[in-house]
């Protein structure tokens, strides 16, 4: 960090390896098109660039104040483009190596969450991508939204039981949503990502 | 935890708001160009440039000596290191005897060096400086030998070296296709480049290519004129500060 500050590229470079694709995913969710997310998240990164000298530590963690200047980005774009935040459906990926029959269920099941997250309010949603999406913790998430901790944990508890509810789950369990586990790859998931 | 939700939205994420490999390379070409951008405006800034002059001011009798000219020649003297200029080998003496003695912040600064170099040779080009361009590529091969010296047989100096000369090549080639009346000039430094990136390519490959301290010019690929006249340390002597550009008037 302290090299990035001192305008090491190297160590820039190292910083975006390791957060483009959560700070992507959070941008994504928030403004639906893949080519404006990809354009924004370059932002936020030039942004950050920029806004690095002046960062301190200080009790403010990283991921925090990278996400809030994400956040303004994408309220900027918002409000300049008069956008609806809504989420649309991204570029699909390819679906060479599952059968039809796969395909179809796990397609029905993206769209089924991706109706469950539009029924959410707007912080349920923004709660839901920095945490979920793009795996921040509760204190970071805070940080990006200008919150207390406390208000994202009863943002997030909302909002996972509205999804169950839309997505036709169990209510029971509700109560230990307690946050996400690291983004990481499981079978399910590749499966998901190979049908989508 | 509430998993199956968790897992819903993670899934969700990797299928639908995930950067391809494809997106992921051109957003992080796009914030490094940037990083450079704002690295090099830094380097502009009055004040870093007062400072680098102090620095220089500690090198020795050589610096005042130059410090005495660049007062008595006014404003003359910035125009003078230009490329082309009769202070740029001077200015380039004092960059490579300025540079970080060793580690990470030479390997920086030598790319930054380099940057330079081709930057200069964009702005002469488009300035139909002739004597500029062909002294701002001459500087850059002696630069590259400088820098493959220095990267001995350190795989990630050397690849980040091989990185950057694509990126060199890319830029040439555009200023060649521009600038067909300097065709030779610059088709020489993309053939040294090119030259550069084989030696890279047969030091990486094994113990076969030279060893770490041969200041570049090995067997075969010398690169004629603009063959190294420096140390491995890149410096030429001093009182003959134009050592870098030997195609410069």
């Amino acid at each position: 960090m302290a090299e990035a500050q001192q305008g090491d590229r190297q160590a820039f470079g190292s910083i975006f390896d390791a957060y483009h694709v959560s700070v992507y995913r959070f941008v994504a969710s928030r403004v639906g098109s893949p080519s404006d997310a990809e354009d924004l998240t370059q932002l936020v990164f030039v942004k950050a660039l920029e806004a690095l000298p002046r960062f301190t530590a200080r009790g403010v963690p990283f991921g925090g104040w990278l996400f809030r200047l994400a956040r303004n980005t994408v309220v900027d774009h918002v409000r300049t483009r008069h956008e609806h935040l809504e989420l649309e459906a991204a570029e699909q990926r390819a679906t060479e190596d599952a059968g039809p029959d796969v395909i179809v269920a796990v397609r029905d099941d993206l769209e089924a969450v991706a109706r469950a997250l539009e029924n959410l309010t707007e912080d349920q949603r923004e709660v839901i991508a920095l945490r979920f999406f793009a795996g921040l913790s509760a204190k970071e998430a805070a940080e990006a939204m200008g919150r207390q901790e406390g208000t994202i944990r009863g943002l997030q508890f909302r909002a996972i039981a509205a999804l169950r509810r839309s997505l036709g789950l169990d209510l029971a369990g509700v109560g230990e949503a307690t946050g996400p586990e690291p983004l990481a790859d499981e079978p399910l998931q590749a499966a998901w990502e190979a049908g989508a | 935890m509430d998993d199956e939700v968790a897992r819903s939205l993670r899934a969700f994420a990797a299928a639908r708001l995930s950067p391809d490999q494809w997106a992921s390379t051109r957003m992080r070409v796009h914030v490094i160009e940037a990083a450079h951008a704002a690295l090099e405006r830094h380097a502009a800034a009055p004040i870093p440039l007062r400072t680098r002059w102090l620095q220089r001011l500690r090198v020795g009798g050589f610096v005042s000596l130059v410090a005495v000219l660049a007062i008595s020649l006014g404003g003359t003297a910035a125009l003078a290191a230009t490329p082309g200029g009769a202070l740029y080998g001077v200015r380039l003496w004092l960059e490579d005897q300025t540079l970080p003695a060793s580690g990470q912040a030479r390997t920086d600064a030598q790319s930054a060096q380099i940057d330079e170099r081709v930057d200069e040779a964009t702005v002469s080009a488009d300035e139909s400086n002739a004597n500029g361009l062909a002294a701002a590529l001459g500087a850059y091969s002696d630069e590259l030998d400088n820098a493959f010296a220095d990267a001995g047989r350190d795989p990630a100096k050397l690849a980040h070296l091989q990185a950057e000369i694509s990126k060199h090549i890319a830029v040439l080639e555009g200023l060649l296709k521009s600038n067909p009346t300097a065709a030779a000039a610059i088709q020489a430094a993309i053939d040294r480049s090119n030259q550069m990136l084989a030696r890279i390519a047969q030091r990486l490959e094994g113990p076969g290519g030279g060893n770490g301290n041969n200041g570049g010019g090995g067997a075969g690929n010398g690169g004629g004129g603009n063959g190294p006249q420096s140390s491995p340390q890149g410096q030429g002597q001093p009182g003959v500060p134009g050592n870098h550009s030997t195609t410069s008037p």
